[in-house]
């Protein structure tokens, strides 16, 4: 009896250990929990489908909610940046950055495709347009149909982000170490994120060669395109650079570090990939080498620019885009 | 009275394990969230090189002199970068406003000489500034090189701005002669290096048929003469620092990835060897040789924080060149100024001739 008791206190004295190490750890991650229910697990919807199809003929096959791929299968993701300062309201936001990357959890080789934000295409949500206009036209469920539809593909997960969000997150890494490509100078930036009239210009020069950039300086770099021949595609080529350094980064991170990501981002992330799963990306984020990360941005002949009305577009070439897409991504 | 008395200190303990556990999770935090860069006065450096160098740190310069660093106490012109040291130990600096940057002549105890540069010519239209970077000097420290950002097409024709290499007397308009018409819309001429003897190493950025930006070492033999590319665009080489010998080159090649190698080469009849790497997959940026030849500074990062930190090769361009040693810890220099090193001649001994 006497025994049977000592065992009892035992246990209730262990438990009450357990208890409190638990309420220790839950109160130390409590705050970012609820950050990362607000901006994890986003459901996609499903949207009207246009009428009549915009797809000239191809297939439309616009499917934004489907079972999440097992944990050692490729999965697709769509990387969606955008300017969310003060010209724009009521979420109504263009998507400056769209980058649909393939990870291979297995072999640990990633593709970033960089999408031209000017390409000229249907629309899921109707009409035809800039793609960069899918994100304003019915968020991302908008932007994913749109890929899906035009491009062939399969998309599995998608994550978006604001300038302040990609600011913050940098600052909060500590910078990111990136070889500039070459000067980027350009008069024409726009000095929305601070200031009083978000039309207003700021200039910018961004020294090349290795550097420790601040979110400040990594935004300026993947942003600037008045000073460079390539325009757009030279954004992408330097918005792929600083992923790929945030990523090397955040190989660095540990799960103590959540909270103070995720409150530097938190009004301007979101994704519908889900809170347990990003725990388990974190490693193989850390696992990928440079060498097995293939680019892929479609210069010409795969785009040609054009004037459609007064706006400059890009054409795409789909006899050459979707072969070469699909060598990576597979075809749907 | 002895059982509740255990219960309590049962239940603290309870509570402090709670807290303990709470306080190791916040001690796992990464060094990359957790360690910032100190500044350089708050730092000593890890072995002693002779002579003072100087380098920048958060738009503040420095000066290292016998392991210990002192700040230069520069007015507040804007964030100073990229000194260079003149033959009699002076400097040349780049005061870095958002809108412009300005070359200045400061004394090596941080007094400002002159304003060598006048960039700022409207707050409304800023588009009418102007960028001044990379300030060096002929061997006599007579004629200033800089890379500047004109001449730029009228308000609102273009959005064309690229770098030209200009260079002027340090008594008179430094940014005098245009020496170089760079490929517009690439960033332009940079990085100039005068050589003895005339002739003028820099970096001339171009697009490659694939459409990637490419840096390229190019060489001019007299000032304005015809311009000989010395590197493949492949190489993607810049940051060209020549040795006091004249002919001995250190670069950074990239290749168009995201690690660069370290280089040396030798520039023998307008022409380039075969480069040997002296460090491979590194962020190196910014070489400078030692004044007498004996080693090659860099910068590089030294751990996940990607802060840069300062790093010597003695005998680099020798067979015998040593590994590469960390000479600063804890800082976080800036990668787009070279450090510069001014080491006295030293004076004839007493009586000898």
């Amino acid at each position: 009896m006497r025994l049977r008791r000592r065992i009892g206190l035992g246990l209730l004295i262990v438990f009450g250990f357990v208890l409190s190490g638990g309420i220790g750890a839950g109160s130390y991650y409590f705050s970012t929990a609820l950050v990362a229910l607000k901006i994890t697990g986003q459901k996609v919807g499903s949207i009207a489908a246009p009428s009549p199809n915009p797809n000239g003929g191809r297939t439309a096959t616009p499917a934004p909610a489907t079972p999440p791929p097992a944990p050692d299968q490729p999965f697709t993701i769509l990387l969606l940046g955008s300017d969310n300062d003060a010209k724009f309201s009521g979420g109504s936001l263009l998507t400056q950055s769209m980058i649909l990357a393939r990870v291979d959890p297995v072999s640990r080789k990633v593709t970033m495709l960089s999408i031209p934000r000017d390409l000229y295409v249907p629309l899921y949500s109707g009409g035809t347009d800039k793609i960069d206009k899918a994100y304003a036209y019915g968020g991302a469920d908008s932007a994913i149909a749109t890929v899906e539809m035009d491009f062939g593909v399969h998309i599995d997960h998608y994550a978006w982000i604001g300038l302040q969000g990609l600011t913050n997150l940098i600052d909060k890494v500590d910078g990111v170490d990136v070889i500039a490509s070459n000067p980027v100078l350009d008069d024409y930036y726009p000095a929305d994120m601070s200031g009083s009239n978000p039309y207003d210009f700021e200039r910018v020069c961004v020294l090349p060669g290795a550097q420790h950039m601040t979110g400040a300086q990594a935004l300026q770099y993947v942003r600037s395109r008045h000073g460079d021949l390539r325009g757009d595609f030279g954004r992408s080529f330097r918005q792929q650079q600083v992923l790929l350094a945030l990523r090397a980064k955040a190989k660095a991170l540990t799960y103590a570090d959540i909270p103070d990501v995720a409150a530097a981002i938190q009004s301007d992330f979101k994704t519908d990939v889900g809170i347990t799963d990003v725990g388990s990306l974190m490693p193989l984020a850390g696992n990928i080498s440079l060498d097995n990360v293939t680019q892929v941005v479609l210069l010409p002949p795969f785009t040609r620019g054009q004037m459609i009305g007064a706006q400059d577009v890009l054409m795409p070439n789909w006899d050459l885009i979707l072969p070469e897409v699909h060598k990576y991504f597979p075809a749907t | 009275m002895i059982r509740r008395l255990n219960v309590l200190l049962l239940l603290m303990a309870m509570v402090g394990f709670g807290i303990g556990v709470n306080r190791y999770i916040a001690q796992q935090k990464s060094t990359v969230v957790t360690q910032k860069a100190s500044k350089p006065t708050e730092t000593r450096a890890k072995f002693v090189l002779p002579g003072t160098i100087f380098v920048a740190q958060q738009g503040q310069i420095y000066a290292l002199h016998a392991g210990n660093f002192t700040r230069l106490p520069l007015p507040k012109l804007g964030d100073w970068m990229q000194p260079y040291v003149l033959p009699d130990g002076s400097l040349l600096t780049v005061a870095h406003q958002p809108s412009y940057s300005d070359l200045y002549h400061i004394s090596a105890d941080g007094k400002v000489l002159a304003q060598l540069t006048h960039n700022h010519v409207s707050d409304k239209t800023i588009q009418l500034n102007h960028w001044v970077y990379w300030p060096s000097a002929t061997a006599d420290g007579l004629t200033v090189f800089a890379s500047h950002d004109r001449p730029k097409p009228a308000l609102n024709a273009s959005y064309e701005i690229d770098f030209s290499i200009w260079s002027g007397p340090l008594a008179g308009n430094v940014v005098a002669t245009r020496q170089t018409t760079p490929d517009p819309y690439t960033g332009g001429d940079i990085q100039p290096a005068p050589l003895p003897g005339g002739g003028l190493l820099y970096v001339t950025y171009s697009m490659s048929a694939d459409s990637h930006a490419v840096a390229q070492l190019a060489f001019q033999a007299t000032p304005r003469s015809n311009t000989v590319v010395l590197t493949s665009p492949e190489d993607g080489c810049s940051s060209a620092a020549v040795a006091p010998d004249g002919s001995t080159i250190a670069m950074v090649c990239t290749a168009d990835t995201q690690t660069a190698k370290l280089k040396i080469a030798h520039l023998v009849g307008g022409k380039l060897d075969t480069p040997t790497v002296l460090v491979d997959s590194c962020l190196c940026s910014a070489p400078v040789w030692a004044p007498d030849g004996s080693g090659l500074l860099y910068l590089a990062p030294s751990d996940a924080t990607g802060h840069f930190q300062m790093w010597w090769v003695k005998n680099a361009g020798l067979p015998t060149a040593a590994p590469p040693k960390q000479v600063t810890r804890d800082v976080d220099l800036d990668a787009n100024s070279a450090p510069t090193w001014y080491l006295p001649a030293p004076s004839p001994a007493p009586g000898g001739s």
